[in-house]
């Protein structure tokens, strides 16, 4: 087990190396850049832009300009004229934005607070954790609720309506919630408070929590259904324990074990979720920051968006492989 | 003893012979006319296709034409604003621009399809011709491409595939239809990874098999065995795959063009492919005040179109795969 977590550990490496470099290597070899004269973007005079460039170590060769984002380098300050060490991505460092011309580096933008706000990040996190708590919450009793009654109305309508779910992206929901409950309804405003704790969080929450919702209402139902038909539960039947003791202690317990897989595609989801959901309700989170610099051409921010996110992808797929092994001891890591 | 056992025998003769023999396909497809949701599924799905296939016929508008003083109006059914009356030339209303939205959604959907098709198309190619390899052939070979095929899975899809179409955005190759070509290319090089680890693992499990064993002894060439044999033997689960995987095609168009790295939008009437889906909902994203109908409509298209889909998927999976009808 110990070996198998320290090999999943050690492959993150080579991962995160791959992206890194294929998100700096794709935007550097593009036309195009943060500070050109593209007539379609922000100007800049060509003096001022070759101070910037050589400000951020554009004009440096490719190899350094990525070691310098990635790992570390040694910089030379122009005040006092000595080389300073500086840690790169590896020592959280991901560099100035280029879009605030160097004012503030990406890791203030993502994580350090905004005069008094929290931070992109909390954002995004607690829509994410909402989201994935509610599907959660609210999947896995109604799809065990659907097992128990196959075949009747209540299965027939909980198929249809998480398959419905499941099927929709993030962005449909999120159209559909604006459409009736901001629009219609007017139950919500389309530009959100976020002083109020609650009342703004629901309808991003929900649209983002819903396709996880689907498919784990789906999961459960059928890791039932199949649970039902072992040999185990007519044994416990026919000696005749009790249904609810059946049931909890027999067929929920063994059932919710592929429920558990799903969660590291679902942590996925989320986090890309996030990109346009925080857009369609105006979060102030990482995901409509990351979108906004995609359309700045902050190579900084991409890139440390991408590393970041594979980075969370692989520590929730890692929680959920360990989880697993932990609940379920048929299971062994080679 | 002897005599019921013969009787029995021959009962199962008789059996054998009033039944004509049914293929695993032919079966298939009576399990899957039986399903209601699918059977819906393949009806709207046939009919899109047609409505996408002849859309300038059905089209009562040209999807770009402007008319001046026609903006915002709403479908016509709805009467209750004096100041904003609806045109009964325009069914389900105007844009902003004074399009007709009606005819919008039908061309609309033809792209959103073509976009369902077209990189399922290249991912069909790299994902069969990988998962072929790598299962066939195993050792360092299987090893590398699956290593390779994990690294491009751990991407996080979405935001590579807006980095590259950021990239490329502003060569000539990132304007090629529209942009429709970026969309393609940059859809298929990160979705193929799915199809490839499903066509290795049945490959896998089909090589141990008595009739490919066969077939080597028999000294059949490899590509005659992977193309004859084993792939064959493969199409269930690829053809399910497809039928789920068409309608996460079409969404992530829409995510796309919504978050501004998508589809271009043409103003030029005798362009075949003007307008998508996700298109419209972009454009009525940001109406949403004045005219909810812009967005209301492709919402109900675009989900009616990926429902179809999947409930096609369910039932081919239900069909194609009976023990596993949970």
């Amino acid at each position: 087990m110990t070996a198998y977590i320290i090999r999943r550990i050690l492959w993150q490496i080579p991962v995160l190396l791959i992206v890194g470099l294929m998100t700096f290597g794709i935007a550097k070899i593009t036309p195009g850049g943060p500070f050109d004269t593209d007539p379609n973007r922000r100007q800049v005079s060509p003096s001022v832009e070759k101070i910037l460039r050589q400000k951020f170590g554009m004009d440096l060769p490719f190899w350094h300009q990525f070691t310098r984002y990635m790992f570390f380098d040694f910089v030379g300050n122009p005040k006092t004229g000595e080389t300073e060490f500086q840690w790169g991505a590896m020592g959280g460092n991901f560099g100035p934005t280029y879009s605030s011309r160097g004012l503030r580096t990406v890791q203030q933008e993502l994580f350090g607070e905004r005069s008094g706000k929290p931070s992109r990040f909390y954002y995004s996190a607690r829509l994410g954790m909402q989201a994935l708590l509610l599907a959660i919450i609210v999947g896995i009793p109604v799809g065990v609720l659907a097992a128990l009654r196959q075949n009747t109305i209540i299965d027939y309508v909980i198929l249809f309506v998480s398959t419905f779910f499941a099927s929709l992206s993030t962005l449909i929901m999120g159209f559909v919630l604006v459409i009736i409950f901001a629009v219609s309804l007017n139950w919500f405003t389309v530009i959100p408070d976020w002083t109020d704790p609650i009342r703004p969080w629901i309808l991003p929450t929900v649209a983002l929590g819903s396709v996880q919702l689907g498919f784990i209402t789906r999961l459960t139902r059928s890791s039932v259904l199949e649970v039902k038909r072992q040999d185990y539960i007519r044994t416990a039947q026919a000696k005749g324990l009790a249904d609810q003791v059946v049931i909890w202690r027999h067929m929920i317990k063994n059932a919710l074990l592929p429920v558990v897989t799903i969660l590291g595609p679902a942590a996925a989801a989320l986090l890309t979720g996030t990109l346009f959901t925080e857009i369609i309700f105006q979060v102030p989170g990482m995901g409509s920051l990351l979108v906004e610099a995609i359309g700045k051409r902050d190579y900084s921010m991409i890139t440390a968006g991408a590393l970041i996110f594979v980075f969370f992808l692989g520590v929730a797929n890692l929680i959920v492989d360990i989880a697993y092994g932990v609940i379920d001891p048929r299971i062994s890591y080679q | 003893m002897a005599t019921t056992a013969q009787t029995i025998g021959g009962a199962e003769k008789i059996d054998l012979n009033a039944q004509k023999p049914r293929s695993l396909w032919a079966d298939a497809m009576r399990r899957l006319a039986r399903n209601r949701a699918a059977m819906a599924g393949i009806v709207v799905v046939v009919l899109y296709v047609l409505i996408a296939i002849f859309a300038p016929l059905v089209a009562p508008k040209n999807p770009v034409e402007q008319t001046s003083n026609n903006s915002l109006r709403p479908p016509f059914w709805v009467t209750d604003n004096p100041r904003r009356m609806p045109n009964p030339e325009n069914i389900l209303g105007t844009d902003n621009n004074g399009r007709d939205i009606l005819s919008r959604l039908i061309f609309g959907t033809r792209v959103s399809l073509i976009v369902g098709v077209v990189p399922q198309i290249i991912i069909l190619a790299i994902g069969i011709s990988l998962g072929l390899v790598s299962g066939y052939a195993g050792g360092w070979l299987d090893n590398l491409l699956m290593r390779i095929t994990e690294i491009v899975a751990s991407f996080p899809d979405l935001l590579f595939i807006i980095t590259l179409t950021v990239a490329f955005r502003e060569t000539l190759f990132g304007k090629a239809f529209n942009g429709l070509l970026l969309i393609f290319t940059a859809l298929a090089i990160v979705g193929w990874t799915g199809m490839a680890r499903l066509v290795r693992g049945q490959v896998l499990s089909l090589k141990e098999k008595e009739f490919i064993e066969a077939a080597r002894a028999l000294g059949i060439p490899t590509w005659k065995i992977l193309f004859q044999h084993i792939l064959p033997n493969t199409l269930a689960p690829i053809i399910v795959s497809v039928s789920f995987s068409i309608p996460g095609l079409i969404l992530a168009e829409a995510v796309l063009t919504f978050l501004g790295v998508g589809m271009r939008p043409s103003v030029d009437p005798a362009n075949p492919l003007p307008t998508s889906l996700g298109q419209m909902l972009t454009e009525g994203f940001s109406n949403l005040s004045s005219g909810p109908w812009m967005l209301l409509f492709p919402v109900l298209m675009i989900s009616s179109l990926v429902l179809a889909f999947t409930f096609l998927g369910d039932g081919l999976r239900d069909a194609l795969d009976p023990k596993d009808n949970g």
